[in-house]
């Protein structure tokens, strides 16, 4: 028996000793990662912060393809890019912000940190030493989860590299170029004669739950109360099969959020390549709306527009 | 817990290095702490089910010391004890189908009756802990086994967490000498484990996730994909399904190596049977070896004439759709594959190839075994359609909409997935001769070794850690 465990033990060690060697080869790769992402000077592109805007608009890409900054006055638009996560960006965004009032404009969906992609290409283009500091300090599950996710197979990091050798610049936080402006929008966008097809476009499951809503409430308000900041917010810009499959949504998000509009469906006329995405016509009108909504709140001064829903 | 979840990561290392380090003097307590690691790894799912857990445990604990302490009562404890696991199957499992079919039946009769309809969860992994009850009774019964009379070492039978939600079915002849006897760490077999770990999630993370990306729509929105398309999502669901069940399996089978255990063999390569007969002596072999122990063998197996084991087959093949779930798609599958196998059976060729693999010492297949493989692999996905649909009607809609005019037109997406079955096809071919090990012990050299482990490990950890957690198709049976 004693011979059996010393046998045992020894075949343990060298088995801990090889799994040990291992996981450090690992780690040492990602701190190597990590680092060159952390240390890279991170180029500013996007708009300054807009020291008169009355209202920041926050989202993640439906606020790119849905809203044009150019027609809403006073407002500073603001954008995730990706649903991925919400409390880093948020942050992020909301440096940017020097209004008094956050209109939320909410996506199909935006992830808890339980459920968040840590490592997505829009954290990495921000992420400095001092953030990511920060990010262990408050949420250190998350930061571990980046830290390990963090390595040359991870699609974002390759990304990031290969924009920060293209040059193109990395902040895409705030302010994520509108479709128009990307030359490989075709015409029918602009037609508004779009292909979108509705069958092929559902969303399996929406994440806003009750729960998830009061999660991204109470992050919101830990940022928006020390500012003194008004909070509102919009419902998604989703077709009717997209809204059919959660019937209670309206419901919750309006009892968590102050809501400037009425919960209803877009046309498929007026959407684009995706469920939540919407077209020329459909972002011009999305803008009316929003534009109309925020001045009958007394929030913009007063002008002409009429809403389309 | 999912195996391919941050949480088990953490659990794991945990328990393995307590197990080994802190408790390897003391067998009991070494079994103490699995049943532990057990419980928590269970409860963390929900732990309400796991009272039900331990008191399915306790009466089928308590059934095998009455059923071999009693020979005037024996057959009404083992009929006690059956009725015990089979009611807690249908009450929680099929209870909601039988009611709902009754008042189908009953509406259209003319009657209008409202049955009270469970609004409660399926507690996952019930079908496989109470089949492990389920053996050590009747094995009790048959005088194969005595009665454990440790708790603890029964429980951890039951409740051994590698194979507690998603199996593979353990015997109590085979996993109980295991539990009972000390066990010391062997470097081999846990490096064997290490492998199997990474194969596994490899096979569900990297192959059946990504196909699920393209199953799902296809499935949900069939009236919208040409006939082609369809033949490439009934594919890919044969291929997703395969990864995930058997990634788990191996999974499992790693995991409890780890800790010393050998569990049993649940795939075998199905997809290179060259008939349906060996397409289930290779597909989710606890299963179909526990219904062939337990129920067909006891009704007579194939000993009392040909009408008698036809029925037979079809009772094994129809309870074993029923087991995967309470929706007539699955005994619909179940019927199918008993049809299928009828023929083979009848003409006395299914036991053809019990013990040879495809291309036995060869490279490639003869070409007398291609046409087999194709049409059983053909008639599996042909299958899988009823298993994978929500309902018959949808079943029947998407196989009309595959035999259309666009069948002969080239899929005009989702292609990518080819490469991901061709893939499995690929690692599956070269590795047929040795179930129980996986690729990377065909890989000789140490250096190309490691560089591989690397690559699967990071590839893993970014996925694990940047996409949504999917669960095994399997936990919801």
């Amino acid at each position: 028996m004693n011979k059996n465990l010393s046998t045992s033990s020894f075949d343990l060690n060298r088995f801990l000793i090889k799994t040990g060697v291992f996981i450090a080869v690992i780690l040492v790769g990602n701190m190597v990662v990590l680092a060159t992402i952390l240390f890279t000077p991170k180029k500013e592109a996007g708009k300054e912060p807009m020291t008169t805007a009355k209202v920041c608009v926050f989202g993640a890409s439906n606020v790119g393809y849905d809203i044009d900054p150019d027609r809403l006055d006073h407002a500073q638009i603001l954008s995730t890019s990706e649903p991925f996560g919400f409390f880093l960006a948020f942050e992020r965004c909301l440096e940017e912000c020097r209004a008094k009032v956050l209109l939320l404009d909410m996506p199909y969906s935006w992830y808890t940190p339980e459920k968040y992609a840590p490592a997505s290409y829009p954290f990495y283009s921000g992420i400095t030493p001092q953030s990511y500091r920060k990010l262990i300090r408050k949420k250190p599950v998350l930061a571990l989860k980046n830290f390990l996710s963090t390595n040359i197979f991870n699609t974002e990091v390759l990304l990031f590299w290969k924009n920060m050798l293209e040059a193109k610049g990395a902040r895409i936080l705030a302010a994520t170029p509108a479709p128009s402006a990307k030359a490989k929008v075709p015409d029918a966008y602009h037609t508004c004669t779009g292909h979108y097809d509705p069958k092929k476009h559902f969303i399996s499951q929406m994440t806003y739950s009750d729960e998830h809503l009061r999660y991204i409430r109470s992050e919101i308000m830990d940022y928006t109360q020390p500012r003194q900041m008004l909070v509102l917010a919009k419902y998604p810009e989703l077709n009717k099969d997209n809204y059919r499959i959660n019937p209670s949504l309206a419901q919750l998000i309006s009892h968590n959020f102050e809501m400037i509009n009425q919960m209803e469906a877009w046309p498929d006329s007026l959407m684009y390549d995706q469920w939540y995405h919407l077209n020329q016509c459909g972002k011009e009108a999305n803008t009316k709306n929003i534009e109309t909504a925020l001045t009958i709140k007394g929030i913009l001064p007063k002008t002409t527009g009429q809403p389309h829903l | 817990m999912l195996f391919n979840s941050f949480e088990f990561f953490v659990f794991l290392p945990i328990v393995f290095l307590t197990y080994w380090y802190l408790l390897r003097r003391s067998l009991l307590l070494q079994n103490m702490f699995l049943l532990g690691a057990s419980y928590f790894f269970y409860g963390w799912w929900d732990w309400r089910f796991m009272f039900l857990l331990i008191l399915s445990t306790l009466i089928d604990y308590g059934f095998g010391l009455l059923i071999y302490h009693s020979d005037k009562y024996k057959k009404l404890y083992l009929i006690l004890s059956i009725i015990n696991n089979l009611g807690i199957l249908a009450f929680f499992k099929y209870y909601n189908f039988f009611a709902e079919n009754f008042q189908h039946m009953a509406h259209s009769l003319g009657f209008q009756v409202q049955p009270f309809i469970l609004n409660v969860a399926l507690p996952v992994g019930i079908s496989f802990y109470t089949f492990h009850g389920m053996s050590y009774v009747f094995d009790i019964y048959r005088k194969i086994i005595k009665p454990e009379r440790n708790f603890v070492n029964y429980a951890v039978f039951v409740s051994f967490f590698p194979l507690l939600v998603a199996g593979p079915i353990e015997r109590a002849t085979h996993l109980l000498p295991q539990i009972i006897r000390p066990r010391r760490f062997s470097y081999h077999q846990a490096r064997e484990g290490m492998h199997l770990i990474l194969w596994g999630l490899f096979k569900k993370v990297v192959i059946s996730d990504h196909l699920s990306n393209f199953v799902n729509p296809i499935f949900d929105h069939y009236s919208s994909y040409s006939g082609s398309n369809l033949v490439l999502g009934t594919i890919y669901f044969a291929f997703q399904i395969y990864c995930d069940f058997s990634g788990y399996s191996d999974i499992a089978i790693g995991t409890a190596k780890l800790f010393g255990f050998e569990l049993l063999t649940n795939f075998k390569f199905p997809y290179f049977s060259r008939d349906i007969a060996e397409f289930w002596r290779r597909w989710h072999i606890s299963l179909s070896s526990w219904f062939r122990d337990y129920l067909y063998i006891p009704l007579g197996g194939s000993k009392y004439g040909r009408w008698l084991s036809i029925r037979n087959i079809f009772i094994i093949f129809l309870v074993s759709g029923f087991w995967h779930g309470a929706n007539w798609t699955f005994i619909v599958w179940g019927g199918i594959h008993a049809t299928m196998y009828l023929p083979i059976f009848l003409g006395n060729r299914h036991r053809k190839h019990t013990t040879d693999v495809i291309a036995q010492n060869r490279t490639l297949p003869a070409l007398s075994e291609i046409p087999g493989v194709i049409m059983t692999f053909a008639a599996a996905c042909f299958a899988w359609i009823f298993f994978r649909s929500p309902d018959i009607h949808s079943a029947i809609g998407y196989i009309q909409h595959i035999f259309s005019r666009s069948l002969f037109t080239l899929p005009d997406s989702n292609r990518l997935g080819i490469f991901y079955v061709l893939l499995v096809v690929a690692i599956d071919w070269v590795n047929r001769h040795n179930e129980r090990s996986t690729i990377f012990s065909k890989i000789n050299n140490q250096w190309l070794r490691w560089i591989c482990y690397l690559l699967c490990a990071l590839l893993l950890m970014t996925l694990i850690l940047t996409q949504y957690e999917q669960k095994f198709i399997y936990f919801q049976f």
